[in-house]
């Protein structure tokens, strides 16, 4: 019987509620309201400038991490060339006392053969490395050190350009003129290793040096102001490379985040809520994936110290929100909720850094890092401006050649 | 509006033209808004909710299945936001006087002289947490069980809330009730709600404070 009166209430209120939206008038200023939000919303010039500059960073970093394995391919096939031309040249390092070469007569010789040409077109012409850096056609010295011999001992023009008319081989090679400049590098490299080794470690010196880090960091996290702040921790890995005294930085953090704030600053959507003054405890987990720049100011032995900006992106893994500053509603229900992988800010934090560095041996270094990290957007389920400081400790590894 | 031009000024609003925005805007908005003056306390809380359920429809209108009404899908939408709106609320200790349910006889019926209005501000007065179970059970339609879900109480609260906020509605209504028998008595004063608010309100002070 109450239940059927029940009921009939309800069904009452069900009638009357639904279906009357004719009766309602719109109002202009819920539409300017809305339209506030959608433009709130959208992305901001600067926030979409930050994000080019970051991608353009992860380009630069990409560009130079090619250029480096090139460079090392180049290098390693150098090395080779440079072996393999040193077993060659030991026999005719062995002739050449008996059989001196002249390259100006060579150069001359030349000229007369390939007529219009200058001495110092052809003279460039066969500067290793021009062109035919690594000599695909190499054609067997003895073969060419044979006709060299007779037409510099014989200084016979005419009877070297039918020679260099009969031989083609011999000039598409350029070998004539190339092998003198190669047996005195070889030759030099044979008689000074310390001007090798120098050159060696110049070579080192402008490569870039890859390293990789462990940082663990304690920080502390607040909403305004530092004075309400939570201490929260930082875990991850990073890799480098260094330029000189500029080093391009990239890794992943696991970052927990806990923060008081207050509800009245915390939800910005509804401002019923914020008149109420209750406080909120968040627990927020983050993956922190930076992109930084650093400058070396001072580097004196094994010390170094580095100042450095970048961005950060934070993708909330989990937040767990409890609010502290009353009862909930039904005395102990509800008090706290959690959100994951709900939110994710790209390249919307700002990171500022100082870093203190020491290598304790070639490989390995220790450093220490304070740090700032200013978001430029609000974070979060809660909508927040998060800020942190904390001062990391990194172990680094230099995985590239480092110099010596 | 057909169908073809409700898809094109989806699609216009999927492109963010603040026009289409406009329009779709305002042909929900009377709709949008009757579910969220509902559970709210009064317009502006409405208008607030609206407008965040408007944002997550111009927000996610690229997950809107076609093939389904989109009037369901964005009541489905306003409905959400209003229970996120709520658990937000009781989750920040935002709490109400609640009060213990009144002795209500049953024989209170509703009384058809009680228009649209009328109701709207009687539910629009319950505390919210009772407001948002008697919504989601007597005009959606939802068990307790879902409700408890929902809100993230157990199901024993759902029915304790439904029950209050009932019990609410019947004083309400007899209430206005007898001020409408003793207008129609006196046959010069015309029914207000706010008259009866002020009743209540008296009603409640003389019952708290002369204990």
């Amino acid at each position: 019987m109450e239940r059927g009166k029940d009921r009939d209430l309800d069904d009452f209120f069900k009638d009357a509620m639904q279906n009357n939206d004719q009766h309602i008038d719109f109002r202009e200023e819920d539409w300017s309201a809305m339209e506030q939000m959608l433009d709130k919303g959208r992305t901001r010039p600067v926030v979409i400038w930050m994000r080019i500059a970051g991608g353009i960073a992860a380009i630069l970093l990409l560009t130079l991490g090619w250029w480096y394995l090139n460079n090392k391919q180049a290098a390693r096939n150098d090395k080779a060339q440079i072996a393999k031309v040193k077993m060659q040249s030991k026999p005719q390092s062995a002739s050449k006392n008996t059989e001196p070469v002249d390259e100006d007569s060579i150069t001359t010789t030349e000229k007369q053969v390939f007529a219009g040409r200058t001495a110092k077109g052809v003279a460039g012409r066969v500067v290793p490395g021009r062109h035919n850096p690594v000599p695909v056609n190499f054609v067997p010295k003895p073969m060419v050190k044979k006709e060299e011999a007779v037409v510099l001992n014989k200084n016979d023009t005419a009877k070297t350009a039918e020679i260099l008319a009969q031989n083609p081989v011999a000039r598409q090679n350029d070998t004539v003129a190339k092998q003198p400049e190669v047996l005195a590098k070889a030759d030099e490299l044979e008689e000074k290793p310390s001007v090798e080794k120098k050159v060696k470690a110049e070579a080192i010196k402008t490569q870039p040096v890859y390293t990789l880090s462990v940082l663990a960091s304690p920080d502390i996290n607040a909403v305004s102001a530092f004075n309400n702040s939570k201490v929260g921790s930082n875990v991850g890995l990073m890799f480098s490379a260094t330029f000189g005294k500029v080093s391009v930085s990239t890794g992943a953090l696991y970052a927990v985040k806990p923060y008081a704030a207050s509800l009245a600053r915390n939800v910005s959507y509804y401002n019923k809520i914020s008149t109420v003054n209750q406080d909120v405890m968040a627990d927020c987990r983050v993956l922190d994936i930076p992109l930084n720049v650093d400058y070396r100011v001072y580097s004196k032995q094994r010390n170094s110290i580095s100042l450095g900006a970048g961005l950060s992106s934070y993708f909330m893994l989990r937040e767990n929100y409890t609010y502290t500053g009353g009862v909930g509603y039904n005395g102990t229900q509800g008090n706290s909720f959690s959100v994951s992988n709900q939110n994710r800010h790209i390249l919307g934090v700002l990171n500022l850094q100082a870093t203190y560095q020491r290598q304790l041996n070639p490989k390995i270094g220790l450093s220490i890092q304070p740090f700032m990290k200013l978001p430029l957007t609000d974070i979060g389920y809660g909508q927040v401006r998060l800020r942190s400081a904390g001062i990391a400790a990194g172990l680094n590894w230099n995985i590239g050649k480092t110099p010596k | 509006m057909t169908e073809e031009k409700l898809q094109a000024l989806i699609s216009g609003c999927m492109r963010q033209d603040r026009s289409s925005q406009k329009q779709l805007y305002k042909l929900f908005y009377g709709y949008a808004m009757s579910i969220c003056l509902r559970y709210s306390a009064d317009r502006d809380e409405a208008a607030e909710v609206m407008n965040q359920g408007f944002f997550k429809v111009f927000k996610h209108l690229g997950k809107y299945d076609s093939s389904r009404p989109f009037k369901i899908w964005l009541g489905r939408i306003m409905t959400n936001t209003a229970i996120d709106h709520y658990r937000i609320n009781a989750k920040a200790g935002y709490t109400e006087d609640l009060e213990k349910a009144y002795d209500v006889s049953d024989n209170v019926l509703p009384d058809r002289r009680l228009d649209y209005n009328d109701l709207l501000r009687m539910v629009q007065r319950l505390p919210q947490a009772y407001r948002t179970v008697f919504n989601l059970f007597a005009i959606e339609g939802y068990t307790h069980e879902e409700i408890a879900m929902m809100l993230q109480i157990s199901e024993g609260a759902s029915k304790s809330n439904l029950h209050k906020a009932r019990q609410k509605l019947k004083v309400m209504i007899a209430e206005a009730n007898r001020i409408h028998d003793r207008t129609d008595f006196n046959g010069s004063i015309g029914y207000s709600p706010i008259i009866v608010m002020n009743y209540l309100d008296i009603n409640s002070f003389f019952r708290n404070n002369l204990r």
